[in-house]
């Protein structure tokens, strides 16, 4: 829809923040698609016109993100359910895969592969959990606080940090004493296998979903 | 001393004035603006305007299509609907109604 035309800094600026800012909003993904590409033609035009992206939200453009959710098409509860199991089907796929990777390319270290049965130090897990954890919430926390002021943002992120160090350090504590050096062996591909494709079902699922809701609306 | 606030008395009264604006003929989001700009509503922005299409369009009182414009892109227009002209015949009645009554009030405290 852009076909390459250019917004003004600051009309660059506020559409990356309200792009962000929605995004994570449980808004339906294609309801979402078309809001972002009337934002990017509301901002244009006005630019073309010779106003500026304060011109078109002149309350900032907070007040018009909320406005728009509380008007625009929302998930439903078994969309957000399948994103869950899209992300952890995805993310077991992702870790087995890169295990047996890593044991490719360094063979003497961590996890070893023999044949198509890998092994596992069962506290190893806690880094693609807390690596998931730390994405998941330093990205809701960035998106929410898109339109706070620098100072806020710097404090927020402060308390994001200090709280993700917190969970991580009782987290590894916790596992090193309950699971010890125990380890787990399974067959990999028996896991990457359906891993991989449940996540493509669930995507599947999810795009052929959202696009009758979206339908079902017009 | 509480400032009047004017946004809550627009609350639904503008919703109407767009759904007027666009069963006059289609327009597009800056058209249905200027229009309401030049009426009176000088305070209008697309930002204000666009979640209230938004909303109108879910409620399948208008709908939109692309159609070219002469200086640049396709510009998305919105269209009323049948449900969209029931419901405009309603906030007529409604508001000339509610209006009526407003004024009595106001002209009975003034005497």
């Amino acid at each position: 829809m852009n076909n390459n035309r250019k917004l003004s800094r600051d009309g660059a600026r506020m559409y990356s923040n309200i792009r962000r800012y929605l995004g994570d909003k449980a808004i339906n993904r294609y309801e979402l698609k078309k809001v972002k590409s009337d934002v990017f033609e509301m901002i244009y035009e006005a630019e073309t016109r010779g106003e500026t992206v304060f011109n078109v939200f002149p309350d900032g453009g907070k007040a018009f993100c909320d406005d728009v959710v509380k008007n625009c098409l929302h998930k439903k509860w078994y969309e957000v359910l399948l994103e869950a199991l899209f992300c952890a089907s995805a993310l077991l796929a992702i870790f087995t895969l890169i295990t047996v990777l890593g044991d490719v390319i360094y063979p003497d270290e961590g996890e070893s592969v023999n044949g198509m049965y890998l092994t596992v130090k069962e506290y190893t897990l806690i880094g693609p959990l807390t690596g998931g954890a730390i994405g998941a919430v330093f990205g809701i926390f960035f998106n929410r606080n898109v339109f706070s002021d620098n100072r806020r943002k710097t404090l927020m992120c402060v308390i994001a940090f200090v709280a993700l160090a917190v969970f991580v350090t009782v987290a590894v504590i916790v596992l090193n004493v309950v699971l010890g050096e125990r380890t787990i062996i399974f067959n990999w591909v028996a896991v990457a296998v359906p891993a991989t494709a449940l996540a493509i079902i669930f995507w599947s699922l999810i795009l052929i979903i959202a696009k009758r809701n979206f339908k079902l609306k017009i | 001393m509480v400032i009047f606030d004017k946004s809550q008395l627009l609350k639904g009264t503008l919703e109407g004035c767009i759904l007027k604006t666009i069963a006059r003929e289609p327009v597009y989001a800056y058209g249905a603006i200027e229009y309401l700009r030049k009426k009176g509503f000088t305070d209008l922005t697309e930002g204000t305007l666009y979640p209230l299409l938004l909303r109108l369009e879910r409620q399948k009182l208008i709908s939109s299509e692309l159609r070219e414009s002469a200086v640049g892109p396709k510009r998305k227009y919105y269209l009323i609907t049948e449900d969209g002209k029931d419901y405009l015949k309603q906030f007529e009645l409604e508001y000339c109604a509610l209006e009526r009554i407003i004024k009595n009030i106001l002209e009975e405290d003034d005497e």
